[in-house]
């Protein structure tokens, strides 16, 4: 349609001119000139037909559109011409784009992606913190919880809740399924509506009234296949009914997002308290509590107004907000919970990758740069024949967009294999499954590839628009090449890329070297041949003395299996579970707390973890409920409350017992290798009953070098004591040591193999310019062999070259490094920001590359014949 | 690029427009007649390139203030001409544009002449 119309006005017009040229030869005749003469006056008096010709089409608006299928299709044929060149540019830009795009995508799903509650960024987070105490983010007990929620002036709504994890025991085999307790007010809070039935209310959070659960999308889409009949139906959950009254819709997974790690939440319950519970200030801290601030409420107001609720029922209660219990109360956006590091590994990896592109972007350009050398005439007959300078800007821009866009396309298809490669890597702290490449990355892309082209293409661009067309057409062919000017400006793209490429370098060896650090802490066990099965007793269906009768029986069938070397049962693993306990040793003042890890565990689990037991004795069968009650502490426990004292005999009290130290083990890392020692107290499964006790974990230590091996045999053992105990996770100890370390060694993968691919990038860059200089200086090189210099002359003179850009881009590239550095400072471990030896070893490297990217350059240059070079002239 | 001969005036800026108009309102006329009327009314004056000609009938087309068609030259029945005429918008975007060029020349001669003032 739009060609056809297009032909038509091009037919009308020819004929047009054509009739009019007629018209004014035939005047020119009758003046008398001759039939030829005539005809060349009409021509003259018209002037260039062609430009009337386009600019006339040009009224027609159709010019833009055809001048640009018109570049285009010039450029597609230049590339076509050059496959070398192209298919350099658009790997090197792939390469870029698509380790971006990988980032970003992750990024996206992590930290930016908008989450699903109406005006999100009304919601605010309180929470506590124990100055002196307690770092981090502290939960709320219940009375403080109600505090909050009824004193506080600034929200409309408060709510709280905690993790709760349920035995599914409807029907067939019992299922563990986690969700959250959580306050009626949370739906009102965060805005959001059912998809089914409605959300619990008030009343349902007192402790007598019927239990009710709203389920989640996607447990309510896996156990009852979408099925709207389940309102009103009754589940039995820890051996109890509840009535479902509810389904949330398909995005509802609050406190949840797509990439937190783990399931999903499966329901929600309302979270109950007891009059008991909501008169103790002191024994939990479980609560994590959200709000919505009210019209025209600021931060700052919310802030100081959960200070003063905050410092209200402190002074309320100074029996129990006394010694070194002091709370300090914050409010600060709502965020789904990760960690600190996270949000560095991130915003780390991003920095990386934004170099590597302007390490591409800067290859390209000298690329472009050396092309457009090349092409110095082309472009100055383009000018010469009527092409104005913004329509060699324009060919040079089409050039690059064309380049940009095939490495966008190669650069989106390696994103999209560099995700799923990273989908097998499984991090605690984040799930990257949830990385997608959806409209959102590829706007991204598209935004970037716009920059890359930009930054790309300016430069030989603005290069070709300041050449005088007389100057590069009075060149001969050979003299053609980039002016003095342009060679400066290609270095200095170089001595950038260097620099960034640096910057990587360097951080890449304080990554590596942190990492190598964490590698030699000692770990306190041995986690070779050690199998561990995950298993819970829920409270409601084993008593403490059935529990216990089931778990020693255990211990024992497992003990009995061939290959086994020792079998204990604890409640939480060092590195995967944590949990800390607040006490008061004897002797010091009540209101005087401190906090170690604890994990409650049978009396083989030194043995079977191989933890040293340094002085006392371990739990016995005599350790029994109504026998003193005892403690093991570690090495640091000991020292840290009982320097130069015995610590055996001790006693400290924690929720109403009093303990007494009956062994000092040696030290454990239980949060992370990568963390300072704490305090840690072991208590007995079979002598305290206390909230965690319903977990068990059972250790295998084999003879196996695969204890995997004996999975399925451990299996039988533990259901032939209990068929319905559910075994939620089989792994190894190694597992579990090597996964605490995931995401330290995913961001050292990353970080490396980009500081490789930089290292490669710069490497072709400097070989690419020196190559291209010594083809621009073959004669000069001719003559000085002529008057007589050596090759090894020649040699350092090229190598010098390239020695010098490095020595500037090293220069500018540890500046930038010590600076970047400081960022990442919280991930390193052992080694400060500013480590030397990080330091020299990235400056070497790419101090050796760039002397190797220039010897071969040089090389060729001392092979260069007097004779053939000056005969060139 | 061709040299232009000082004694010629070059045309302002958006006034070839309206010279076309002008000329179209005595009546069609194609392209070689339109240069050659201005060129004769401004006695050589004013030289209409066919370089600004063409693309300025295009444009004044496209805008629908003239229509084109072919005919056949009066005399010669063979040869045909792309005649153009000025349709009613055009006539009104001939009155426009007068209107304006008159209140341009008057500020013009405002500041160039400013002792005829007052």
């Amino acid at each position: 349609m739009f060609w056809r119309r297009r032909k038509l006005r091009e037919q009308d017009l020819e004929r047009e001119l054509h009739s009019d040229l007629d018209l004014e030869a035939e005047e020119q005749r009758e003046n008398g000139l001759s039939e030829e003469e005539a005809h060349y006056a009409a021509r003259r008096a018209f002037g260039n037909t062609a430009l009337i010709r386009e600019e006339t089409r040009e009224m027609w608006g159709w010019a833009s559109v055809e001048r640009f299928v018109q570049d285009i299709r010039y450029t597609v044929r230049q590339l076509r011409r050059n496959r070398g060149f192209a298919a350099v540019a658009i790997l090197t830009l792939a390469i870029g784009i698509g380790a971006n795009t990988a980032i970003f995508s992750i990024t996206d799903a992590v930290l930016l992606r908008p989450l699903p509650y109406p005006d999100v960024n009304r919601l605010i987070r309180i929470w506590q913190s124990g100055p002196g105490l307690f770092e981090g983010h502290l939960g709320a007990a219940p009375p403080e919880f109600a505090a909050y929620r009824d004193r506080t002036r600034v929200f409309s709504n408060v709510a709280g809740y905690e993790p709760e994890t349920l035995d599914l025991t409807n029907e067939g085999e019992p299922e563990h399924i986690s969700g959250y307790a959580a306050s009626s007010s949370l739906f009102p809070t965060l805005g959001v509506q059912p998809l089914l039935g409605r959300t619990f209310t008030r009343q349902e959070e007192f402790p007598g009234a019927a239990k009710v659960v709203v389920l989640s999308y996607p447990f309510w889409r896996r156990h009852y296949a979408e099925d709207a009949q389940v309102i009103g139906r009754l589940i039995r959950l820890n051996e109890q009914p509840y009535q479902v009254i509810g389904v949330m819709p398909r995005g509802f997974i609050f406190p949840s997002t797509p990439a937190s790690p783990g399931e999903p939440p499966a329901f929600w319950v309302p979270l109950s308290f007891t009059i008991v519970q909501l008169n103790d200030w002191a024994s939990s801290f479980d609560m994590s509590m959200i709000a919505r601030l009210k019209d025209g409420v600021s931060l700052a107001q919310a802030q100081g107004d959960v200070k003063r609720v905050a410092s209200q029922f402190q002074r309320e209660h100074p029996g129990i907000y006394s010694g070194n219990v002091r709370l300090d109360a914050s409010a600060e956006p709502w965020s789904p919970k990760f960690g600190a590091h996270t949000r560095i590994v991130l915003l780390m990896l991003g920095g990386a990758v934004g170099l590597l592109l302007l390490i591409a972007c800067a290859n390209v350009a000298n690329l472009l740069l050396a092309r457009a050398g090349a092409r110095q005439r082309e472009m100055s007959i383009r000018k010469a024949l009527g092409a104005s300078p913004s329509q060699v800007t324009r060919q040079v821009l089409t050039e690059t967009a064309v380049l940009t866009s095939a490495g966008g396309a190669a650069g989106c298809a390696l994103a999209y294999g560099l995700l799923h490669l990273m989908n097998t890597v499984s991090l605690n702290e984040i799930n990257i499954r949830a990385a997608s490449m959806d409209i959102r990355v590829l706007l991204f892309i598209f935004v970037l590839c716009s920059f890359t082209c930009l930054l790309c293409g300016m430069a030989p661009a603005w290069m070709f628009r300041g050449s005088g067309m007389h100057e590069a057409l009075k060149q001969s062919s050979r003299h053609s090449g980039q002016s003095a000017g342009n060679r400066r400006f290609a270095g200095s793209l170089i001595v950038a890329e260097i620099a960034c490429c640096v910057v990587v370098l360097i951080g890449s060896g304080l990554l590596l070297r942190s990492f190598i650090r964490i590698l030699e802490v000692p770990l306190g066990f041995d986690p070779q041949q050690t199998l561990i099965v995950r298993t819970s007793l829920n409270r409601h269906r084993y008593s403490p003395p059935h529990r216990h009768a089931i778990e020693r029986a255990i211990e024992a069938r497992l003990s009995s299996l061939p290959d086994v070397s020792a079998v204990a049962v604890t409640t939480h693993v060092p590195l995967a579970d944590e949990r800390q306990i607040g006490f008061v040793i004897d002797g010091q003042p009540p209101d005087e707390f401190h906090w170690a890890d604890n994990a409650l565990v049978s009396g083989d689990y030194f043995h079977a973890m191989k933890i040293p037991l340094l002085r006392g004795r371990t739990f016995s069968v005599t350790d029994t409920a109504s026998s003193p009650f005892a403690a093991v502490v570690s090495q640091t426990m000991a020292s840290e409350y009982w320097p130069k004292e015995d610590p055996l005999g001790k006693r400290f009290k924690w929720g109403g017992r009093h303990l007494t130290v009956i062994g000092v083990v040696g030290d454990v890392h239980v949060e992370a290798l990568d963390k300072p020692m704490t305090p840690a107290t072991y208590t007995s499964v079979y002598q305290i009953e206390s909230g965690p006790s319903t977990s068990a974990v059972f250790l295998i230590r084999t003879h196996e070098s695969d204890s995997m091996r004996l999975a399925a045999s451990a299996r039988e053992a533990i259901w032939s004591v209990d068929r319905g105990l559910p075994i939620m996770d089989f792994s190894t100890l190694q597992q579990v040591v090597s996964s605490s370390l995931a995401i330290r060694r995913a961001s050292l993968m990353l970080v490396g193999s980009f500081g490789v691919i930089a290292l490669l990038l710069s490497l072709i860059g400097i070989y690419g310019l020196l190559s291209y200089a010594v083809t621009q200086r073959m004669q000069e090189m001719g003559l000085r062999f002529a008057l007589g210099a050596r090759p090894i002359e020649i040699q350092r003179l090229v190598v010098s070259e390239g020695a010098r850009l490095a020595g500037w881009g090293i220069l500018f590239g540890v500046a930038a490094g010590a600076f970047a550095a400081q960022y990442i400072s919280k991930l390193l471990f052992g080694v400060r920001a500013l480590d030397p030896v990080s330091f020299v070893a990235g400056v070497s490297l790419l101090f050796a590359v760039a002397l190797l990217a220039s010897y071969i350059p040089a090389r060729r240059a001392t092979k260069v014949d007097p004779m053939t070079a000056l005969r060139y002239e | 690029m061709r040299k232009k001969t000082p004694d010629r005036v070059e045309l302002l800026q958006g006034t070839l427009d309206m010279l076309i108009l002008r000329t179209l309102l005595f009546g069609p006329a194609h392209g070689h007649q339109i240069a050659k009327h201005i060129q004769r009314t401004t006695d050589d004056l004013l030289q209409v390139e066919h370089g600004s000609l063409y693309p300025a009938l295009h444009r004044l087309e496209r805008k629908g203030w003239v229509a084109a068609k072919w005919e056949p030259a009066g005399k010669d029945l063979k040869r045909e001409f792309k005649y153009y005429r000025l349709t009613p918008a055009g006539k009104k975007q001939l009155t426009v544009e007068e209107s304006k060029w008159k209140q341009m020349a008057a500020a013009i001669a405002r500041v160039m002449w400013p002792a005829k003032e007052g």
